[in-house]
């Protein structure tokens, strides 16, 4: 008997390359499944454990260069539906050389006992570190039942932190978060694809981990911490990474506390609107996430029983997104392969694998425009534009076999050949790979003449979702090759309509 | 707004008005399970 060894080896490549495939398809399984939960959020909640408590908040808001900003702030702070009584503001100007120190002495005054203006001369080492100075005051005295960490831009709906530490009065509850909605008065394409995100990536999101039991991340500008957690967690912030707002989130689960969601907390928040901006601060949280993957890397897909960080399907929810580009590419790799390989079975593999996708799509942006409406009406262009029109062609391929590689040229006349057809197959194939190279250009052109029209063009073609690939990708790089973590704090002008 | 306007029954009342919203989740969710349906059953009939 003779062993076929081509044959073993076609074999053999062809079972790596639909592995391939089949980790390329992780990613979409689990949005559909974290989806899927969503609706269980109207049973399994934490309103039944809330219950109407109002502590004594602390509020502590960094700020650097913050003039334009901070009034506002404390204002809208000092008009929260709170009671007065239980309400202070403790501004950290981080050594600011606007007039940041003389609008936050003012409030001081305007707000006796209840706006306290800190002062750092030795500023710029970042969020967290300006955070701690504020909280090691507060710490101080027992004043303090609740911490409430916010940014000095954002807008607190008046009934949000009522909303929140209802939640505290469980004591199994350490800390609690709101819903960032995007919130610029002048939206331009950028900010309502950030909108879109936001929506996706929060109320439908996070009510699913509140449904499955743990929070991948306090928002930066929203998370209320009990006392009991904060001195629990060390009476500090963690201030060796980028990502402090996920570690303090990780931390607080890994001693048995709960984090939960509150989706009808609303805080309004001014985000980039262009996509230089964007990339600096997403490349600061991708890279905080490779830290935070390196550091906890004795927690994931190892159950416990004091926390469910270990919880398999919470693993695979947090690399489905930090692998997300190796994933990408990984698919198409594998459909490239097996088409040149066996071509029938790549149909069948390419069609199994974006039929899913497209359902998966459909899904999460139908339900997803429902959570938040007035977000959904607004921004419903980048809705369904969200993951690209070319990858929407892509899953029309897929969902109606037919239609644009032999029905519509047809119809159109156009003259399909064999090797028009494989070209299209590959096209469409290798298109989720490329898509980032393509979203990194439009951050490339966004400063050239033309890229006030380019740019946003780029990226409906593109999609949204490969733009923040891209940005992924780039976190991969720094961090390989140990580049400076610098904390970059993204510029805010004020413009959130409140 | 001071504690006494912010009086238990108040806060209690919208805690369960906040738990009752969420039973919307249902419905949207079956409404998005529902537009994916159509999507299928048009690719069955003329593409299948």
């Amino acid at each position: 008997m003779t062993i076929d060894w081509l044959q073993v080896g076609v074999t053999a490549l062809t079972t790596v390359l639909l592995a391939f495939v089949a980790v390329g398809a992780i990613p979409i399984l689990a949005t559909l499944y974290q989806f899927l939960a969503i609706p269980f959020h109207s049973v399994i909640n934490h309103y039944r454990k809330a219950t109407p408590y109002l502590p004594r908040v602390a509020v502590v808001v960094p700020a650097w260069n913050e003039g334009a900003v901070i009034g506002a702030s404390v204002d809208r702070l000092m008009s929260l539906e709170y009671p007065s009584d239980r309400l202070r503001v403790f501004v950290v100007d981080d050594a600011s050389t606007d007039d940041t120190p003389e609008v936050v002495r003012g409030k001081e005054q305007q707000y006796p006992g209840r706006v306290v203006h800190l002062r750092r001369e030795k500023g710029g080492e970042g969020k967290a570190h300006t955070l701690n100075f504020g909280i090691g005051r507060v710490l101080e005295d027992d004043w303090m039942q609740a911490l409430l960490i916010m940014d000095a831009d954002v807008i607190y709906l008046p009934d949000s932190l009522r909303r929140m530490t209802r939640h505290l009065g469980d004591p199994q509850v350490g800390a609690v978060t709101a819903y960032i909605a995007e919130g610029s008065a002048d939206k331009n394409y950028l900010t309502r694809f950030i909108g879109m995100e936001y929506v996706l990536a929060q109320v439908a999101s996070r009510r699913a981990q509140n449904v499955l039991g743990a929070l991948a991340c306090l928002a930066g500008g929203a998370q209320l911490h009990s006392r009991d957690n904060l001195e629990a967690i060390g009476g500090r912030i963690d201030t060796s990474s980028l990502a402090e707002d996920t570690i303090t989130t990780f931390e607080t689960q890994l001693r048995g506390r709960r984090v939960v969601f509150e989706p009808h907390a609303v805080v309004l928040a001014e985000e980039p609107e262009r996509i230089a901006s964007l990339w600096k601060q997403r490349l600061r949280w991708a890279r905080g996430n490779v830290q935070v993957t390196s550091r906890y890397r004795r927690v994931w897909f190892r159950p416990s029983r004091v926390h469910k960080l270990g919880k398999p399907s919470f693993g695979i929810f947090w690399f489905s997104i930090f692998l997300l580009p190796v994933a990408m590419i990984l698919s198409s790799t594998g459909l490239i392969g097996l088409f040149l390989l066996q071509s029938e079975l790549a149909t069948v593999v390419f069609r199994a694998m974006w039929i899913t996708a497209a359902c998966t799509y459909v899904y999460t942006i139908v339900l997803a425009v429902q959570l938040d409406g007035r977000t959904g009406r607004r921004s419903w262009r980048e809705a369904i534009l969200f993951p690209g029109l070319v990858s929407i062609i892509v899953m029309v391929t897929a969902f109606f076999p037919g239609l644009l590689e032999r029905r519509l040229p047809e119809l159109l006349g156009i003259p399909v050949t064999p090797t028009g057809e494989a070209a299209w197959t590959l096209f469409v194939y290798a298109w989720i790979s490329f898509s980032m190279l393509f979203a990194w250009l439009a951050k490339v052109v966004e400063s050239t003449a033309v890229g006030r029209f380019l740019s946003p063009f780029l990226i409906y073609v593109v999609g949204y979702g490969p733009l923040l690939c891209a940005v992924t990708v780039d976190s991969y790089i720094k961090e390989w090759r140990h580049e400076a973590a610098v904390w970059d704090k993204t510029e805010k002008i004020g413009r959130v309509a409140g | 707004m001071t504690g006494r306007e912010l009086g238990e029954r108040f806060l209690s009342k919208e805690i369960e008005a906040d738990r009752r919203s969420e039973r919307w989740l249902v419905l949207k969710a079956v409404i998005a399970l529902a537009v994916v349906g159509v999507l299928v059953v048009v690719r069955q009939v003329f593409f299948g």
